[in-house]
């Protein structure tokens, strides 16, 4: 005994790098918050930004969600990781400069993708839109922050590894493999690239991947802060050590598999979508293990509810987390997915996770970091729980006013009378119904919003009575651990396990590995199974030509696909509304797919010939021109901007490597090819309008891609 | 529920850092109970549809249609005549019924007024189809001309929307128009 205390190190704890990614989660927070308001007000009502190309909904909406998930949640995520993992270690994070790197490289990525986003560059996969030179710095940047991590964990004093901590190793494992796997594509310039996967195999790959940045960015590190930040606001124990140790596993492990539930009914072959469907339904009870173990943690001290504003934050974080871990799963049974996919339903699920769960856990951890870093009291407490109060009645009305939305939109498309007809078989009916619960959640979204800006001025008033001297870091004392000790292997238990960061790194990974394999080794390496689907039904299908091509990364650019699906389910109403269900074959040679995940517009997969090019021409004048009440934005800088046609050799080329059946010709002349092809239309349209249209306008490219839609095999059918 | 799983708050010994201690609790009962039921049901509901006999997602969307198709036909009954559709070129109500319709559904492409603007003037004497004859409508508007951008309605209307909008049609020639598109088809004098 005596000789252990002689060995109390005292050290001091890099407080800096958590003030940094602090102020970092409140700015970036505010941006995205406002970004996600106006958005939500561009529903509501269409003429907001009108002709303003870098405001529109569709360029915006990937610049809200990278800038909520990535740059609030994610400089949240450093903030607390950094800030815990120290304590928990009992030591000064491994290295100053590579804490340093990461923070700056982080708001470099994030400055590059608001430079980026608003103006069309985008891969268009959800919540992975960043083109590949930034994909690259993401992948560095993130390597450093877990070589960080785990060299900390290596160097700690403490014995063993908390439980935050096997959740922070999981998010860095997990989100390397996932973040690679699905960027992996090849660039056509220094801005554009094609992903290496097609059709449905870029589906699978994708919500492999959106599932599960979900997963392990938005929930397994805001697990980890949970399991400390609740303790410690509420000086209480952990509820079960056991519950962690099973949760943790079972968590991990399912999650990797549940990506698919976001393509059920679709033409992604029925064995993967069961799989989807099974493990989601699995994981709902390894949810509920987290938020019990958040939750019950207050048990002996459930009046700080009443008083604490953390503690209000923090509780109701977890709640929230329950709510959309029930939701979640529900959703993903088939039947429910066939009314609510595709509706507002699933907008309100992904915000009672996002603001409820990860807002509110972000603003508890706020609360009781920054007077703690700044070593000054909080400006005012009472604000705080105004602050909580205000985000609590916006973020209700937000679900609740999306619940309804979703609800009525999906039972009105899917009506069908007595005759066997579609009850309203006019889409913007629909629309016309859901827009004043828009303006609901608009409201909503505006009062959490609002409740925000009151915790910046706290925080704003807070630091500026702190002093300089505040800032040095906090200096901690505590006896290291005999290594060789921890290195032993008496019992074959968990315990064990916690002494070896290492090993828990590679045994979290193998649990993610396995599912990830068996369900994506089939479609990625065994081009077979796909190609043999294809040659056994002796499908063809045509490549776009090159003015296609154009006219498709158009649609990429300006963000259609954020408002319009193109997969039609293998639902009755589904097929009713739109034509033959769509099949893989049609998105072969799709690079990226764009089955889309919201109707805020009506499915597109078959809209080729089903009106004639002056309708669309007319339509993307003006949408109102030809459907009253459409909201869709009109797109007039569309009838300016020139195609690019000089990028369209190398498009074509890079298509060929990705073994699309190119002739070297078709490579060489595109350029030439699409021109011609966008004359005969131009010529159609002025004879049939009788107006000047110029040969060269990007809505040519758009209209001759959007007539191409549920035509490009051979056997199928037209709209009917 | 076993008294085993009442929590008894016993912190275990050696589990503390940075201050958070930890209970050992036991999970709750409903909460296991709800984990080995909802493994249960997974299994057997993979078991059933991709090892066992539940109807794949095709198979369930022919039946559907199916069942759909049925009512369709069941409700469809005869074709019109040409002088049941005739009749109500001059039924006032029906006339106004098929006005709501072709105001909703036609005027985008035909104008409000009929006058034409994607699709084709419908005031004037010119017709593409079988010269305007009142069958030839109807049929157009119930199986479109999809080559040419006239959408089929048959599946979209009920079928006295369909007679009453053919009627209204019918019922608009000849009228002054505020923007008429340029004739297109065959002039038919009556
Ligand atoms: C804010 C959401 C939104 C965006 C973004 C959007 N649309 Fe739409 N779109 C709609 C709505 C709502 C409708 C239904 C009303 C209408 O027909 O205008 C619609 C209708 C359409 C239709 C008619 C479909 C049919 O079957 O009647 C086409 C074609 C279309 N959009 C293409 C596009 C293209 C191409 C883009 C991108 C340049 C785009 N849309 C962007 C909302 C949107
Ligand atoms: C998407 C645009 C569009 C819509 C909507 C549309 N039409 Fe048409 N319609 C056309 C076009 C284009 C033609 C010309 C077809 C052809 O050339 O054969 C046409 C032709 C017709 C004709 C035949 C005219 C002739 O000269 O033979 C009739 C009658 C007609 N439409 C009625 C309707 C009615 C009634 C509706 C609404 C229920 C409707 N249309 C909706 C585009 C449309």
């Amino acid at each position: 005994m005596k000789n252990q205390e002689s060995v109390v190190e005292t050290f001091q704890y890099d407080d800096d790098i958590v003030r940094k990614f602090t102020l970092a989660t409140i700015v970036w927070g505010a941006v995205a918050m406002l970004v996600g308001v106006f958005i939500a007000f561009e529903l509501a009502y269409f003429r907001l930004g009108e002709g303003i190309p870098w405001l529109s909904f569709g360029r915006l909406r990937p610049l809200h969600t990278n800038a909520a998930i990535f740059a609030f949640a994610g400089n949240a995520i450093f903030a607390g990781i950094y800030h815990s993992s120290q304590r928990l270690l009992k030591t000064r994070l491994a290295c100053d400069r590579l804490s340093r790197f990461h923070f700056w490289g982080w708001q470099l990525i994030i400055v590059s993708a608001a430079l980026t986003l608003p103006f069309g560059i985008t891969q268009s996969k959800e919540y992975a839109e960043l083109e590949w030179p930034i994909d690259i710095a993401i992948a560095v940047v993130w390597v450093a922050f877990g070589v960080n991590l785990i060299w900390t964990m290596v160097k700690r004093r403490e014995k063993h590894l908390y439980v935050a901590l096997w959740f922070y190793v999981a998010t860095f494992i997990t989100v390397a493999v996932l973040h690679v796997v699905n960027s992996i594509s090849l660039p056509v310039s220094f801005l554009k690239s094609y992903p290496v996967y097609a059709g449905v195999t870029d589906a699978l790959v994708q919500w492999w991947y959106g599932h599960n940045a979900v997963a392990f960015f938005l929930t397994t590190p805001f697990l980890g802060l949970m399991y400390y930040y609740i303790p410690k606001a509420a000086n209480r124990p952990v509820y079960s050590y056991r519950l962690s140790v099973i949760h943790f596993w079972t968590l991990v492990f399912i999650y990797i598999w549940a990506g698919p539930h976001h393509l059920l009914n679709t033409a992604l072959p029925d064995w993967a979508q069961t799989v989807g469907m099974a493990f989601s339904v699995m994981l709902w009870i390894p949810s509920w293990g987290g938020m019990i173990n958040g939750i019950l943690t207050l048990r002996g001290a459930w009046h700080l509810l009443r008083t604490d504003p953390i503690i209000q934050f923090l509780i109701a974080a977890a709640t929230f987390y329950g709510m959309s871990t029930f939701e979640g799963p529900l959703l993903s049974i088939k039947s429910v997915s066939s009314l609510a996919h595709y509706t507002d339903w699933i907008v309100g699920h992904v915000h009672s996770g996002a603001l409820g769960w990860n807002g509110f856990l972000a603003f508890g951890m706020i609360y009781y970091l920054v007077p703690r870093l700044w070593k000054t009291e909080l400006h005012n407490w009472n604000w705080a729980r105004v602050h909580f109060w205000v985000a609590t009645l916006g973020l209700l009305l937000y679900i609740i006013s999306m619940w309804a939305a979703g609800i009525t939109q999906g039972l009105m498309w899917q009506g069908i009378d007595a005759q066997g007809k579609l009850l309203y078989p006019d889409f913007v009916q629909t629309v016309v119904k859901i827009v004043p619960l828009y303006w609901v959640r608009a409201v909503g979204g505006t009062l959490y919003l609002g409740g925000f800006v009151l915790m910046i001025v706290n925080v704003w008033i807070t630091i500026k009575n702190s002093k300089a001297e505040n800032l040095a870091d906090t200096t901690d004392r505590f006896a290291p651990f005999r290594r060789a000790e921890a290195l032993q292997i008496p019992k074959l238990e968990h315990r064990t396990l916690e002494r070896m960061p290492i090993v828990l790194t590679v045994l979290a990974l193998t649990a993610i590995l396995i599912g990830s394999f068996i369900e994506l080794f089939p479609f990625i390496t065994g081009e077979h199974y796909i190609e043999n689907a294809y040659s056994l039904q002796s499908i063809t299908t045509k490549p776009y030509t090159p003015l296609q091509l154009a006219g498709r990364d158009i649609y990429i650019k300006e963000g259609c696909y954020l408002c319009h699906s193109q997969m039609i389910r293998k639902t009755v109403p589904d097929v009713l509304r739109y034509g033959k269900a769509s099949t893989m074959e049609e998105s072969r040679y799709d690079r990226p797919f764009l089955w889309g995940s919201k109707r805020t517009g009506p499915d597109l997969a078959r809209v080729g010939g089903k009106y004639p090019n002056l309708w669309h021409y007319r339509h993307f004048l003006n949408p109102r021109d030809v459907v009253p009440q459409s909201i869709m934005p009109s797109y007039t800088w569309l009838f300016k901007n020139s195609i690019d046609y000089a990028s369209l050799n190398r498009k074509i080329s890079v298509q060929r490597v990705l073994g699309v059946p190119y002739s070297e010709q078709e490579e060489n002349f595109a350029g030439e090819n699409a021109k011609a092809e966008a004359a005969v239309l131009a010529a159609s349209l002025r004879s049939e309008s009788g107006g000047q249209i110029e040969d060269d306008r990007e809505v040519l490219a758009l209209i001759a891609y959007l007539q191409v839609l549920g035509q490009m095999t051979s056997q199928a059918g037209g709209a009917k | 529920m076993s008294k085993k799983n009442e929590p008894v708050d016993t912190l275990i010994k050696d589990h503390e850092y940075d201050g958070i201690q930890e209970f050992n609790n036991p999970a709750p009962f409903w909460w296991q109970l709800s984990f080995y039921l909802s493994i249960a049901f997974a299994v057997v509901y993979f078991g059933y549809y991709v090892m066992g006999p539940g109807r794949t997602l095709d198979q369930e969307l022919t039946s559907g249609l199916e069942e759909v198709q049925a009512l369709q036909k069941k409700n469809n009954g005869p074709d019109v005549t040409a002088d049941q559709l005739l009749a109500l070129v001059k039924d006032g109500p029906s006339v106004a019924r098929g006005k709501a319709v072709f105001e909703s559904k036609c005027a985008s492409c035909h104008a409000a007024d009929g006058g034409g603007l994607i699709g084709p003037n419908l005031t004037d004497d010119y017709w593409i189809h079988d010269k305007g004859e009142i069958l030839a409508i109807y049929r157009v508007i119930k199986d479109g001309v999809l080559d040419k951008g006239m959408p089929p309605w048959g599946a979209v209307i009920s079928a006295e929307e369909l007679s009453s909008v053919t009627g209204f049609v019918k019922s608009i020639h000849g009228q002054k128009v505020a923007k008429a598109k340029d004739p297109q088809g065959e002039k038919v004098t009556q």
